[in-house]
């Protein structure tokens, strides 16, 4: 025998030793970036509207507190303007700052606001007028009344620390917006809310307001505004933290109100305990400490306890993590021990059948008669396909029990690949195949030349009477590519769009075409396993186009 | 060199044996046939109840096969001075990659899966034979002992 003959020889069964795939038992490992991680963790919808109502209903109690103010100044009414006689009176300007800042803290709720212009302008005058306002006060406090800013308006200039405190908001303001500034808004706004709250505290405990303090109403609606600013984008900031989705988030909506109340009471109970007589000084500031002691123990108490619950769960969760891990591997093992069943064992007994039935056929062929013939040639053809069928069989299987690790792989390439593998196929057809520029994916290049190659195959093995033209082609939407595969073949009837991509689904009788219904089967899978979709659009006897996405 | 040549099959599955002895038909080789691992190496080493077996030239050595399987069958006779040099095909039905590395690493001669179909059985077959003992040049039959 020559050495020609040898090789033709062995191509003709040579094809039939199936692929070869890497044998390896690996779970998908689940690695995060910080932004997924802190889409996990984001704040639930309605933990936003709850922070946005509390920032909508504070901006409008500010301007109600303003608006009444003014209305107290032009009519005269003593009690619009301050509480108590004793407490200094909320100045004009800082009522009229108090407006514009919560009429700013109001607009900013409003969806898309930037885009629209009305409402754009609105908001910037309103911001404007509540920072020159501000300085303006700085500036009057700074120069002894010399600017002769109520001389010119006719209103009383705001206190010190009212101007201060304006100025943080307005400056807050106007940075809430402003890419990464968001922040330092939040910071105003705390230093703002800080500056009023220790005015209202003074006020509570009865001391007397020293120059430049803020009066009472001005600084009860600077303390709404700030409270405003700083929830007017809970999503950003400090503020994403704090109404984020975790347990930090859980532990700050819970603590932060305890914190900020509790102290102030109890020094306001100490405070009075004292003034009425019931103790000194001494053993009330000890009250004062032991409570605080007491209560800040509780609130400890209170998040060790939640922590300790919330990790036991965690761990728990972990244990049950690691256990499904450890019976998936067992069940990917079996699942390779399965595939070597079929591989070995059933092939063993098939070819037994087909081996015997096609020695007697040719060794007693002719005293058998044709009756016999078509028989054997029934057994042997049914021996032939479930052998197919266990092969195909064992490729689905090990799709997802031999998963391979996705490295960045350049899809002209593995076209190429799958167009070389078909040479023959597309000769005999006389196929024209085109192709633009394809990327480059990350993928597992093994499994991806079998959707390209299923796929070319397929628009080959359905071709219609015309001369089969197969164009490929990518597109970049959003963040991930869609590949589609044209044919001018003989269509898909959109009924079976869906079935079509089931393994071991057939629209065609085994006579007309061959085959067990594998291919797409393991294109879907392979395509979801990247991440991505496959589907068809069909139009019967005009071609179909197969379309799948791999993300970038 | 007209002697007949011996080919060893081991091979536990009778319907394969079987139709390798049908393969071969008509061939010249004369064609041994042992059960399991156990046996393979008793009739290498012309223990009983293999006294009198001929020096293979040519052994098929399925990988699957009871008492000591076809990979111990293969260390077992690459790290024998004596046998080594024996061509050693493995004829299995696995694809599977690992079974095929394990079978190189152990210094196979080469690894033929089975194929289903008897007409592309018999072609592998023949071609093994034609291979082995037609193109390739092997060492004398009887090495010293």
């Amino acid at each position: 025998m020559s050495g020609l003959d040898l090789v033709g020889r062995l191509e003709g069964w040579g094809h039939d030793l199936g692929p070869r795939l890497r044998s390896r038992v690996r779970l998908p490992t689940i690695r995060r970036t910080p932004a997924e991680r802190a889409e996990i963790e984001a704040p639930t919808a309605s933990t936003l509207e709850r922070f946005r109502a509390v920032s909508r209903w504070t901006s409008i109690a500010s301007i109600v507190v303003g608006y009444h103010v003014l209305l107290g100044h032009v009519f005269g009414i003593d009690l619009l303007r301050s509480p108590a006689p004793g407490i200094p009176s909320m100045t004009p300007s800082a009522a009229l700052c108090t407006v514009t800042a919560g009429a700013a803290v109001y607009l900013l709720q409003r969806p898309h606001i930037w885009a629209q212009r009305t409402q754009a302008y609105l908001l910037q005058a309103c911001v404007g007028a509540t920072a020159t306002l501000a300085v303006l006060g700085v500036a009057e406090n700074i120069g002894q009344g010399d600017l002769g800013f109520e001389r010119w308006t006719g209103m009383t200039s705001m206190t010190l620390m009212t101007a201060l405190a304006f100025l943080a908001i307005g400056a807050g303001l106007l940075l809430v917006d402003c890419a990464r500034e968001y922040r330092v808004a939040e910071v105003l706004g705390l230093a703002s809310a800080a500056i009023s709250l220790q005015a209202i505290v003074g006020y509570v405990y009865g001391a007397a307001p020293f120059p430049g303090q803020m009066p009472l109403y001005t600084a009860v609606s600077a303390l709404l505004v700030s409270t405003g600013l700083i929830c007017v984008r809970a999503d950003q900031g400090f503020m994403a933290k704090v109404a984020s989705n975790s347990l930090g988030g859980v532990m700050a909506r819970r603590l932060l109100p305890a914190t900020l109340i509790v102290p102030i009471l109890l020094g306001w109970l100490q405070e009075r305990g004292q003034s009425a007589g019931i103790y000194d000084f001494e053993p009330g500031l000890a009250f004062f400490a032991i409570a605080n002691v007491a209560v800040f123990v509780s609130v400890m108490w209170w998040g060790v306890n939640s922590l300790y619950r919330m990790d036991t769960k965690r761990r728990q969760a972990e244990r049950e993590l690691k256990e499904t891990a450890a019976k998936l591997r067992r069940s990917n093992a079996d699942l390779e021990q399965f595939a070597y069943v079929t591989s070995h064992d059933l092939k063993e007994p098939l070819r037994a059948i087909s081996g015997s039935v096609q020695v007697l056929q040719s060794r007693f062929g002719e005293a058998l008669g044709a009756e016999a013939e078509e028989s054997i040639r029934h057994t042997v053809d049914g021996a032939n396909r479930m052998q197919t069928l266990i092969d195909d069989l064992l490729t689905y299987s090990r799709l997802t029990s031999r998963e391979a690790p996705l490295e960045p792989t350049n899809c002209d390439d593995v076209l190429g690949e799958a167009l070389a593998n078909l040479e023959v196929p597309l000769k005999e057809s006389r196929a024209v195949v085109t192709h633009d520029h394809l990327p480059v994916v990350r993928a597992d290049r093994t499994q991806l030349l079998q959707v390209f190659q299923n796929l070319v195959s397929n628009a080959l093995k359905y071709r219609s009477e015309r001369t089969p033209k197969i164009h490929v082609s990518a597109e970049h939407r959003g963040d991930e590519w869609m590949f589609s595969v044209r044919d001018n073949g003989i269509g898909i009837a959109p009924q079976y769009a869906d079935r079509i991509f089931k393994i071991f689904q057939r629209l065609h009788t085994r006579k007309d075409y061959p085959g067990t219904g594998i291919g797409l089967a393991v294109c879907k899978t392979v395509v979801e396993r990247h991440g991505g979709r496959i589907w068809v659009e069909s139009e019967p006897e005009e071609g179909s186009t197969f379309y799948f996405t791999l993300p970038q | 060199m007209n002697r007949t040549r011996e080919i060893l099959l081991v091979e536990d599955s009778p319907s394969d044996a079987f139709l390798t002895r049908e393969a071969l038909r008509g061939l010249g080789p004369r064609l041994h046939v042992v059960n399991d691992g156990v046996e393979a190496m008793q009739f290498l080493r012309r223990e009983p109840p293999f006294a009198d077996a001929p020096r293979p030239d040519l052994i098929l050595l399925d990988l699957n096969t009871p008492r000591m399987d076809g990979r111990e069958v293969l260390a077992a006779i690459k790290q024998d001075a004596h046998l080594r040099c024996i061509p050693v095909i493995v004829l299995t039905s696995s694809t599977r990659e690992a079974d095929l590395n394990v079978a190189y690493d152990l210094h196979a001669n080469c690894y033929v899966a089975k194929p289903t179909d008897f007409n592309q059985f018999r072609e592998a077959i023949r071609l093994i034979e034609t291979f082995w003992f037609h193109l390739a040049s092997l060492p004398p039959g009887e090495a010293p002992r």
